[in-house]
């Protein structure tokens, strides 16, 4: 039997990448953003591509099939027909459309041709599927219910079904314009946030609003707005919207209701604003929780994977073995359209193909990497002042006393993370028992001081700091849930203490990332608790660092102190001039 | 010299787009004008939505679809 060899590409949307299935096994995978610098790029992912291709030493003839992650026609007939029903609303969105879509986005086997000069044909896989895919294939269950819930596909917004073994049943979908994802991007749009980019932010901002729903006087408003049914579904009004019609995401109908004009960017926060947040991310899960108890009792299934851009809201997915009847829950590290690359690869092995499953996602370092040599030629050839490490237990020894020296690392080890969250190979790290030390990281990320920080724990002392599922999900190592930190810990780990007391953890298992696992070990050992600040390794507005290059450049930008760059160490002051 | 060579290819470049673009906005406006416009209006006579719910049931099973329609783009 010979090698099957798939590559999945999704662009032309927002987040394009791309993902290389060995018979079977995801081997690589990478958003493009990390190789051009231009965060949520959507241009066709060649980079990315060939990062998969030439980290397996292949060439485009081993490639066997390429699988594109939706259905380009059917998209665009929703465009056509929204432009249609919105005429004459919809020019403006009608000519700044149409060209990409005769240029690019309708001639996909052309493009895919002429970059990858690759000569077959490509399977167009619809974009839900895709996200059930990518949500279900890589999952460590056999058997599971479904859930895809984003912005928009073609037309499908939200799908449900199940998965058995290699094939998937979508059994359910609910179309544009009802969306449960653009609803949270038209409240992220009212507060004055980027639309694909800042719906994090409302998820930060709405633990500083009132959350009790009888108090909470925008709650009872924003219900009115999504209508959710008993059959699991749910509809919305679409006068409180206009994005169906054009570019804005809310209508002056949803001013009216909520008695708010649309908060402008740079406007202060004031605390109806974190009231509208609070109520935005009250009804969403209302809706939310409402369809997932319809799956379950739908399908029967015990376990459940999300998938789908809000499988990011960590929020509400902490939250969803208890207000469901699940009892075990898996979201992928990428489930938005970033990660679609890998469902739709992963569908055409195991669904098209009929193969059988050979893939569990333990872990989300699927992207480039950097020898030691690689690093120190970078170094030397740069003139930068360095240190060399003797062995990992070094690294660790010396990285884990910075950290509780207050020190703020860069740490760049082995592969970089498939996903928007670095997990400990591109990130930056810092004491969680430090305030100055949020406040510092803050700055370095450009973050508004009212979004949290996220812990990075080791599996089994997780249930010791944090009010986790029991069993701890296997997704917890990926930061998509967000739990109460314990009581009696909350002072002494302040700094990643979100400000109703949780926090978006993420979970270690030594044998997926052990250099960064007995850092945090030995970080405990130094300062008692075995937990650090991880934040992505990024500058505000750029995607994370990929490359030594962009490792350093960060660094000397920002307020870090120093550099843990595979085997070296390299201190901002002494390369300040 | 050379500068000025560059210069004046950019030049060309950017007038070049900006002919394109006059052009595409043109056909497209005309587009949506007499083609969009006429069929969203023939549309609401006869009371046809294009934007419907159309709720749930949806199968896209691939028990039921073979390899083939998965070249298709739709």
């Amino acid at each position: 039997m010979g090698e099957t060899n798939i590559l999945g590409i999704s662009c032309y949307y927002h987040d394009s990448s791309a993902a290389l299935v060995k018979n079977g096994v995801v081997v690589g995978a990478a958003h493009e953003e990390r190789f051009t610098g231009k965060k949520h790029d959507t241009s066709f992912p060649l980079n990315a591509a060939k990062f998969c291709l030439d980290s397996q030493g292949m060439t485009i003839g081993d490639i066997d099939h390429i699988a594109f992650y939706e259905k380009p026609v059917l998209k665009f007939d929703r465009f056509l027909s929204q432009s249609i029903e919105g005429f004459p609303e919809t020019a403006k969105m009608f000519l700044r459309a149409v060209p990409f879509w005769f240029t690019e986005k309708l001639r996909v086997p052309r493009i895919v041709n002429k970059k990858l000069n690759y000569k077959g044909n490509v399977f167009f896989i619809e974009h839900h599927l895709s996200h059930a895919a990518a949500s279900f294939l890589p999952s460590p269950f056999s058997n599971a219910a479904i859930v895809s819930v984003d912005g928009v596909g073609e037309w499908a917004t939200t799908t449900w079904g199940e998965g058995e073994n290699n094939a998937i049943n979508l059994s359910g979908q609910i179309n544009f314009p009802h969306s449960l994802g653009l609803f949270y991007s038209t409240m992220t749009a009212f507060l004055g946030f980027k639309v694909n980019n800042d719906e994090s932010k409302i998820m930060a901002l709405r633990a500083y609003g009132e959350e009790n729903k009888k108090e909470n006087e925008f709650y009872k408003k924003l219900k009115q707005v999504v209508e959710i049914r008993k059959n699991g579904s749910f509809a919305l009004d679409m006068k409180y919207f206009s994005y169906h019609r054009g570019l804005k995401m809310p209508s002056a109908e949803l001013s009216r209701l909520l008695d708010c004009p649309v908060r402008k960017k740079e406007e202060r926060l004031k605390q109806k604003h974190k009231d509208i947040a609070a109520a935005g991310q009250m009804v969403y899960e209302e809706a939310l929780f409402n369809l997932l108890n319809h799956v379950q009792k739908e399908t029967g299934r015990k376990n459940i994977v999300i998938g789908g851009g809000c499988g990011l809201n960590s929020v509400a997915n902490g939250k969803i073995i208890n207000k469901t009847r699940f009892e075990n829950i898996w979201i992928p590290p990428s489930p938005g359209d970033g990660g679609t690359s890998v469902g739709a690869a992963l569908y055409a092995y195991n669904c098209i193909l009929k193969k059988e499953r050979k893939f569990i996602m333990e872990n989300a370092y699927l992207g480039p990497s950097f020898t030691n040599k690689e690093i120190k030629n970078f170094l030397k050839e740069n003139k930068i002042i360095y240190h060399a490490f003797k062995n990992e237990e070094e690294i660790v020894a010396k990285t884990a006393k910075l950290i509780d020296e207050n020190n703020i690392i860069g740490w760049f080890q082995g592969k970089m993370e498939w996903g928007p969250r670095a997990l400990g190979n591109r990130s930056i790290l810092g004491n969680p028992c430090n305030l100055r030390a949020k406040n510092r990281l803050l700055k370095i990320k450009e973050r508004e001081n009212f979004r949290p920080l996220c812990p990075a724990v080791c599996r089994e002392d997780a249930h010791k700091y944090f009010h986790c599922d029991n069993p701890l999900p296997k997704s917890t190592d990926f930061i998509t849930m967000v739990y109460k930190v314990k009581e009696d810990w909350r002072k002494r780990i302040s700094a990643v203490v979100h400000v109703d007391g949780t926090a978006g953890l993420q979970t270690i298992k030594e044998k997926d990332n052990p250099l960064y696992y007995n850092l945090i070990k030995e970080f405990g050992k130094l300062s008692g608790v075995p937990v650090i600040v991880n934040t992505s390794f990024n500058l505000g507005g750029k995607p994370i660092v990929n490359t030594p290059r962009d490792a350093y450049d960060c660094m000397m930008k920002t307020g870090i102190d120093c550099l843990v760059i595979g085997n070296y160490l390299v201190y901002k002051k002494e390369n300040s001039n | 010299m050379n500068i000025f060579l560059k210069n004046i290819k950019e030049g060309m470049y950017y007038f070049a787009e900006l002919i394109a673009n006059l052009i595409n906005t043109t056909l497209l406006l005309f587009a949506f004008i007499f083609v969009v416009g006429p069929t969203a209006i023939i549309a609401k006579i006869v009371g046809k939505k294009f934007l419907q719910a159309k709720g749930g049931g949806a199968d896209m099973s691939d028990n039921k679809k073979k390899r083939e329609d998965f070249y298709k783009q739709f």
